[in-house]
């Protein structure tokens, strides 16, 4: 055997994969069937009467249950948002695009989600978007039935309307 | 599982289960590195826990497999007449984030229903026993 | 009342994007020998061992605490590990501290880590959920819409990001272990860097590092022993909020408020900005030194900003933040929380060099993780309080 030093074995690629069932539970199913139906529903908080959108089936705030449903529609006001100038791994949406944060008309909760079919320096807090859906015979129980939001072109809503869902 | 301090507990709970004994310890990663007939960290834990304390009435052991049932009770050195697994242990039920949990609540609801004075609760983590916690549970 | 609680030895890694010179073992035992030889101690001295770490797929390695209970000389004794995603080793710490108040041990060794180059943080923070839409990418895209919202609410003029940023990269050239060095960096190096997720600009951003922090924690008898000065724990406290409901204010978190309000209160603190001598704060993007002073009630709401413009978080200033280069110069996730405690630690015991603060007595340590909903804090003082 040689006494020569021999160079360290730095990196051993390992690969991990893992393919999950998820159980949406009670309250995250009628929302997801409504979904593949092509509508929003919202669920109402039975203590503090708060509607949420992709509701998990509890009100975070009161821990009560949301059992009531709530109309809601597929328009609503950008209260923030960022534009991605960057990469990565997995997102194969082109660059540049904005990540909005987006109130629902009829919702107490806001949820993030992408806006298109505008040029990103036209965006702005209080912006009225809409939901553009994917074919209806290409519905199914995912938030990714609803393929971005794009402007309604109505008037902003007024910072007031939404400050406070910051 | 609800935990509460003195007073607070005894206003609560009518029969509270008190913890008198806590520990837990861990052994080398690697099953080679050690003796797999035996849990010395079950055995250091049962100790500074005081399982010899008194007598046991009742014990739920985390053993997913029934050859560690018989290292892990070897381990705690139970006195004789205690009950082991009432609930059918973790061979009846494995969550197994939860299965040690479960086993103090288990030796809990005995106190708490009457049916137990004293009881031993142990979980366990990693290959081969390689982390062991045991608790001691009294009545009032 | 509970015993009290110093921090006799403290050691930090050098933190880097990738520390392919050593395995996860050997990189929290870089920390955790440097702080037993601060503490004059060795691991035969140790009662229990304390790990802290965020999300397992950041390494791929599930339940890293009995891997690496060999390397920490834990066997046959107590080890644990504390999870509570970004500010996880704030919470480590203020779990240590407890075991000692508390009476059950007299000597614990806590490390926190992450070793991030192992796998891919940013597919890590991203979730894929039936519920959730698939375009939030890694913790950049999640906040800049509220640094957005913060400078629409506060009317913070703009470029306050870039003087945090600039600050920051300017106090880790005084850092030896930090891992963005730039020496001679300027105000345009920042300001001119490109968008990554606007309104946050490449330097505006904390790095991918690899690195781990480690600290002894003892009595108050074992403390007088210790061959170097101790600092004292004053006071600890921990909130927690859901990632999210109706009417959350995300920007300034109610946690975060409850949180500091509790700390100060037992720690006799009545005039942050004018009673804490120095701060460190976990500020990932620059603009969240400006909210967390809010948030921390050092400053009133939509006014962080100011101490920022006037340059009173600088060294030299009335509260210095960051000293080390913060967040914004090393980012080893599990152990960034646990760094600012540990460097809180190092300010009071006049441990920190280049960019020490003279005459520190009193240091705020701050955590937070998540989607700004995990919240830990510290303060540490140079005498027993």
């Amino acid at each position: 055997m040689s006494d020569a030093p021999k160079e360290i074995v730095k990196r051993i690629e390992t690969p991990i994969h893992l393919t999950f069932q998820f159980t949406p539970g009670v309250g995250a199913s009628r929302f997801l069937r409504g979904i593949a139906e092509g509508r929003i529903l919202g669920l109402r908080c039975t203590q503090c009467a708060k509607v949420y959108v992709s509701p998990r089936g509890s009100c975070p705030k009161c821990g009560a249950p949301t059992l009531d449903e709530a109309k809601v529609t597929d328009r609503g006001t950008i209260t923030s948002f960022s534009i991605v100038r960057v990469p990565s791994e997995g997102i194969d949406i082109e660059l540049p695009f904005v990540c909005a944060s987006i109130l629902l008309d009829g919702a107490d909760n806001t949820f993030y989600h992408v806006i298109r079919e505008v040029p990103v320096e036209d965006v702005r807090m209080g912006m009225r978007v809409e939901a553009v859906w994917v074919p209806r015979e290409e519905l199914r129980a995912s938030l990714e039935s609803i393929r971005h939001f794009k402007p309604t072109g109505e008037p902003d809503a007024p910072f007031d309307s939404y400050k406070e869902h910051l | 599982m609800v935990l509460a301090a003195g007073d607070y507990a005894r206003e609560v709970c009518k029969r509270p289960a008190w913890i008198r004994g806590i520990d837990h310890r861990i052994e080398a990663q690697y099953p080679g590195a050690r003796d797999l007939t035996k849990s010395s960290s079950t055995a250091i834990a049962a100790e500074k826990a005081g399982v010899g304390k008194g007598g046991v009435d009742v014990a739920e052991v985390y053993a997913p497999f029934t050859h560690q049932e018989l290292i892990v009770l070897d381990a705690l050195k139970l006195p004789a007449g205690a009950e082991v697994n009432p609930s059918g242990g973790a061979l009846a039920a494995h969550p197994i984030m939860s299965a040690g949990l479960i086993r103090m609540g288990e030796v809990a609801s005995r106190i708490h229903a009457g049916e137990a004075r004293r009881g031993v609760a142990h979980a366990t983590s990693g290959p081969c026993l390689q982390q062991n916690l045991v608790c001691v549970l009294e009545g009032a | 009342m509970s015993n009290a609680c110093a921090i006799v030895g403290i050691g930090q890694t050098k933190y880097d994007t990738k520390r392919i010179d050593v395995s996860l073992a050997g990189l929290v035992r870089e920390a955790a020998v440097r702080a037993l030889e601060d503490a004059g101690l060795t691991f035969r001295d140790i009662d229990a061992v304390v790990l802290g770490k965020a999300p397992d797929t950041f390494e791929g390695v599930m339940m890293p605490e009995l891997y690496l209970a060999d390397a920490l000389g834990a066997l046959g004794k107590p080890m644990m590990r504390v999870h509570t995603a970004g500010s996880v080793g704030g919470s480590t710490a203020i779990v240590v501290a407890s075991l000692i108040q508390a009476g059950i041990h007299e000597r614990v060794l806590t490390v926190a880590f992450e070793k991030q180059s192992e796998s891919n943080a940013m597919w890590a923070l991203s979730p894929r959920i039936p519920l959730q839409p698939t375009v939030v990418f890694g913790a950049g895209g999640y906040f800049a819409p509220l640094i957005r919202a913060y400078i629409r609410r506060s009317g913070a003029p703009e470029n306050t990001g870039v003087l945090v940023a600039l600050k920051d990269r300017q106090n880790a050239n005084r850092n030896p272990f930090a891992h963005l060095q730039m020496p001679g960096v300027t105000y345009d190096d920042i300001a001119n860097s490109p968008m990554l997720w606007d309104p946050i600009r490449y330097h505006e951003t904390c790095p991918s590092s690899d690195g781990a922090v480690a600290m002894v924690m003892t009595t108050e008898s074992l403390a007088k022993k210790a061959p170097t000065r101790p600092a004292w724990v004053h006071a600890t406290a921990m909130r927690s909020e859901p990632t999210a409901f109706a009417g959350r204010d995300q920007v300034n978190p109610q946690a975060g408020k409850d949180c500091a309000k509790a700390l100060y209160a037992q720690a006799g603190i009545t005039d942050p900005m004018a009673q804490i001598d120095v701060a460190e704060i976990y500020v990932p993007f620059s603009w969240f030194e400006p909210m967390w002073l809010e948030n921390l009630g050092i400053t009133p709401e939509n006014e962080g900003w100011k101490p920022v413009q006037e340059g009173a978080t600088a060294l030299g200033g009335k509260l210095p933040i960051n000293c080390s280069g913060g967040v914004l110069s090393s980012n080893p996730i599990g152990a960034s929380g646990m760094i600012r405690f540990a460097e809180a630690a190092m300010q009071v015991r006049g441990q920190a060099g280049e960019h020490q603060v003279d005459g520190a007595k009193i240091a705020l340590g701050h955590a937070y993780g998540g989607g700004s909903q995990f919240f830990s804090m510290w303060i540490v003082g140079s005498e027993k309080p």
